[in-house]
């Protein structure tokens, strides 16, 4: 599980270097991305863009990124190709997170991304 | 890839695969690895019905759902099981199914867990809402000592 961090002025970016978030690297995920955001500061956003699958067990992994967040960050959401952005809106997740088109300094669009959903956590 | 070569069985590891005119039907020793690989072959078979973009994106959810179902739940036991899954396309929708020979689904029904709360950002309990949402005439028995699990999977036309 590669994960890149970059840190932009006012967000840690997260780019998952992955093409499938499922049962079988689930665990294997939480345990990259807390690693890469342990001196993050700011807004922590996860990049999504070269993920083009995900499953129920992609989703409880990222939600439970999300939890783990110290109080003083928020975890963030970019890049959602078509087949990632199905799971989270059929299960309504995509009201926890903000979502974003694209993450800060990302370089390239995503190939094929979903349109851009602007969800803001209450 | 012409379609005479896409006709022949394949081997894959754990995995067997044959192609009918109509469907496949791939048998694996399911493990979250074989799960994944199972789902490629079987879109990988189902190339040549030229199914659209969002008709094949469902079905690889709904198929990786109900796969680590078996997985994790049915097999829960043991370090891995039989699964024998068949997708046939039938009078315009996908018709599908799993067998495996794991512990019974509870009560012996597909399960209706209450629907996950975002304010609760609950970490699972999301895999039989993706597979109700997406399928129609879901329908599972317990026979002897296998679970038999059939769906269908509306084809959905390209845009």
């Amino acid at each position: 599980m590669i994960i890149d961090t970059h840190q932009t002025e006012d967000a840690t970016v997260l780019r998952v270097r992955e093409r499938r978030l499922d049962a079988a690297v689930a665990v294997q995920f939480k345990d990259a991305v807390r690693a890469a955001s342990a001196g993050a500061r700011g807004r922590v956003v996860l990049d999504l863009a070269r993920v083009d699958f995900m499953d129920s067990s992609g989703l409880g992994a990222v939600i439970g990124v999300h939890k783990m967040m110290p109080p003083h960050q928020v975890l963030e959401l970019a890049g959602l190709r078509d087949a990632v952005a199905q799971v989270f809106r059929l299960t309504r997740m995509d009201t926890l997170f903000t979502i974003h088109a694209r993450a800060p300094g990302a370089e390239e669009p995503a190939a094929d991304p979903a349109q851009a959903i602007h969800h803001h956590a209450v | 890839m012409p379609s005479d070569q896409g006709r022949r069985p394949v081997r894959e590891g754990p995995i067997d695969c044959a192609y009918s005119d109509d469907g496949v039907r791939v048998v694996l020793d399911g493990s979250p690895r074989t799960v994944r690989a199972a789902l490629a072959v079987t879109l990988g078979a189902l190339a040549p019905l030229r199914l659209s973009r969002d008709t094949i994106q469902s079905l690889e959810l709904v198929l990786a759902e109900v796969m680590n179902n078996i997985v994790e739940h049915a097999y829960a036991d043991v370090p891995s099981g039989r699964i024998e899954l068949r997708v046939d396309l039938r009078n315009g929708a996908l018709s599908c199914q799993t067998l495996d020979d794991g512990a019974p689904l509870p009560r012996g029904l597909v399960p209706d867990p209450p629907r996950p709360e975002p304010a609760d950002a609950p970490q699972g309990g999301f895999g039989w809402l993706l597979i109700k949402s997406l399928v129609s005439d879901l329908d599972y028995v317990r026979a002897g000592r296998r679970n038999r699990l059939r769906f269908r999977l509306p084809v959905v036309q390209a845009a």
